[in-house]
């Protein structure tokens, strides 16, 4: 765990839970953002400061997700998300602020650039979906390292609030690592807009003992089903 | 400047035209007034009208400004430069700390600085010397972000030379490196004129320099010879995994890609990119853009991603597929789960990357 004590917008701390080596890190945490705070006004990007002793002054490009505080379908995107100059720094969009405090969820992996040399292949897993009758999988690629696990996963079959409401729904998967702990955004649009709809309709889920619980806010509708999505990197233990 | 016997100049001083004579204990010295030489190519222009143009500036700052040259001066005493020791005067000092602000893009400075800071020495990895790369690899990065790389470079025409500390000349200022690449290629060649061949000798002069009120002291200072294999680690040129604009064909009949800026990173194997694309046909689950060749690492990767669209619904987060083909396909092929309103999206991000 790293703890980011001080911030250009204004937030309170903010603990990361955090995998560093020189060339790969991954943070899985969620940051509070209040928009009518003076400094986040003031603010051109979001920047908090890293611990003096993090192992990455300078990443690539990597991203975060907004979840907004909009009634039932919490509207949000994916965010800019880097480290420079030993700050994570995130892009800053005003397109919910006035729906009040929001949230941004890094789940995701930072890396430096200029590597000369060879490369070996991502070795993957495989996995099961044990409950099939409300899950299947249209795509997915799960990478399981003894520090983190990496998983993207898109669906034919996923529960839709229409035919069957709020839940909570559990994805049972055989193979997936027990000791990851993780809450990550899950991307549940359905298949019709609300109108002037900015962003798409967000849920967050958790994975735990290997297993994805979550469920959905009353009074959505046609929230989930097919073409629902996640993608994340996730440190271990 | 020629020395004549005192005969027809006897007690002859002063100034005529371009010709000056003064006394030198019983010898009159005669001398021309300093011109360009013929040959103005656009590099030597520049630099010539660089340095005149701050010489004239000493004479337009007002006396208190002077004054404060004058104390720095008096303060920075005797120095030593890359020719020895230096002892500096006020004007000296003003067009040199300007001359080195200017190499570096920073505007002319009429006050005097506080201080001026001595250049260090650059710590880097490797450098490929070759016809076709004059690229320096994991070159350190500067912490101030006052500092810049300054380069000064010059071909020896003659075998035999492996010593001329005052035929650098000027190259280039880098504010900072790609990642601890700095490639002084292109700079190289706008300077020069042809490439590097093969068994020639080149001198380097390099250091980090402050630009706000740097002078080049301590340098890197090294003769090279031109070979197909880096300097220090004897390695064959290899690029970067690296895939930007320059390596692909941006507009086809269904996409225009605006922005693409890829690269491999190792640890089993990540991409991280950045890539704008706008649709020109609404209802394509995928669509391709061909590329030029690629560097080896390249075979057939893909990832999966988030997208952010841009135009219809702002915002709305997608999943795409990256996937790049260098091998019986030359192409790079991005594909959607749905197809749903997205006319314009961009990609971002860190991702594993699969086979």
């Amino acid at each position: 765990m790293i703890t980011l004590n001080t911030n250009n917008f204004g937030g309170g701390s903010v603990t990361l839970k955090d995998y560093q080596s020189s060339g790969l890190c991954i943070l899985n945490g969620k940051i509070t953002v209040d928009p009518t705070q003076s400094a986040y006004m003031a603010a051109t990007r979001l920047e908090l400061d890293l611990p003096a002793d993090f192992v990455m002054g300078r990443s690539a490009m990597s991203t975060a997700i907004l979840v907004s505080n909009a009634s039932i379908y919490r509207f949000g995107t994916v965010l800019h998300c880097w480290i420079e100059n030993n700050t994570l720094c995130i892009e800053k969009l005003t397109a919910w602020d006035t729906h009040g405090t929001y949230e941004i969820h890094i789940n995701a992996a930072f890396v430096t650039r200029g590597y000369r040399g060879t490369f070996s292949q991502t070795p993957t897993n495989s996995l099961s979906i044990l409950n099939t009758a409300t899950f299947l999988f249209s795509q997915y690629r799960y990478v399981e390292k003894d520090d983190f696990v990496f998983f993207v996963a898109t669906f034919t079959k996923f529960p839709d609030y229409n035919t069957q409401g709020q839940g909570p729904f559990t994805l049972e998967l055989s193979g997936f690592a027990s000791d990851v702990l993780v809450e990550i955004p899950l991307i549940v649009n359905g298949s019709e807009y609300v109108s002037g709809q900015k962003g798409s309709m967000l849920t967050l889920g958790t994975f735990d003992n290997g297993n994805l619980i979550f469920s959905y806010p009353a009074g959505a509708t046609d929230m989930g089903g097919e073409d629902s999505f996640f993608n994340f990197f996730a440190v271990r233990g | 400047m020629k020395l004549l016997p005192s005969i027809a100049f006897n007690d002859f001083s002063g100034s005529a035209g371009n010709v000056t004579a003064r006394k030198t204990g019983d010898k009159t010295v005669l001398s021309t007034r300093t011109k360009h030489s013929r040959k103005k190519t656009p590099p030597q222009a520049t630099t010539r009208c660089r340095f005149s143009d701050t010489i004239r500036a000493y004479s337009r700052i007002t006396e208190d400004q002077r004054q404060g040259w004058v104390l720095l001066a008096r303060v920075f005493g005797i120095y030593y430069s890359p020719y020895g020791y230096t002892v500096i005067s006020a004007p000296n000092l003003f067009v040199m700390a300007n001359t080195y602000r200017k190499m570096c893009g920073r505007p002319l400075l009429a006050d005097a600085p506080f201080e001026m800071i001595r250049s260090r020495q650059v710590a880097y990895d490797d450098l490929w010397l070759d016809p076709e790369h004059i690229l320096l690899t994991k070159v350190e990065q500067s912490a101030d972000p006052d500092e810049v790389l300054y380069v000064e470079m010059s071909p020896v025409f003659s075998p035999g030379v492996s010593e001329c500390s005052n035929k650098t000349v000027f190259l280039k200022a880098c504010s900072s490196t790609d990642w601890g690449d700095v490639d002084l290629t292109e700079a190289y060649l706008k300077r020069f004129g042809t490439p590097l061949k093969l068994g020639q000798k080149v001198i380097i002069k390099m250091c980090w320099l402050n630009a706000e009120c740097g002078f080049v002291s301590r340098c890197n200072y090294d003769v090279y010879k031109v070979r197909g294999t880096s300097q220090y680690h004897g390695a064959v040129y290899y690029p970067r995994a690296q895939v930007n604009m320059e390596q692909i064909t941006p507009l086809t009949e269904h996409v225009e890609c605006e922005g693409f800026d890829y690269e491999l990173s190792p640890g089993s194997k990540f991409t991280s990119n950045s890539v704008t694309l706008r649709y020109l046909n609404l209802h394509l689950l995928s669509c391709d853009i061909p590329h030029n060749g690629l560097p080896e690492a390249f075979y057939d990767e893909q990832s999966f991603q988030y997208a952010r669209v841009t135009s219809s619904i702002d915002y709305l987060i997608q999943s795409i597929w990256i996937r790049i083909q260098n091998s019986t396909y030359k192409r790079i092929r991005f594909g959607h789960t749905t197809f749903s309103l997205r006319m314009q999206l961009e990609t971002f991000g860190t991702y594993y990357v699969f086979n």
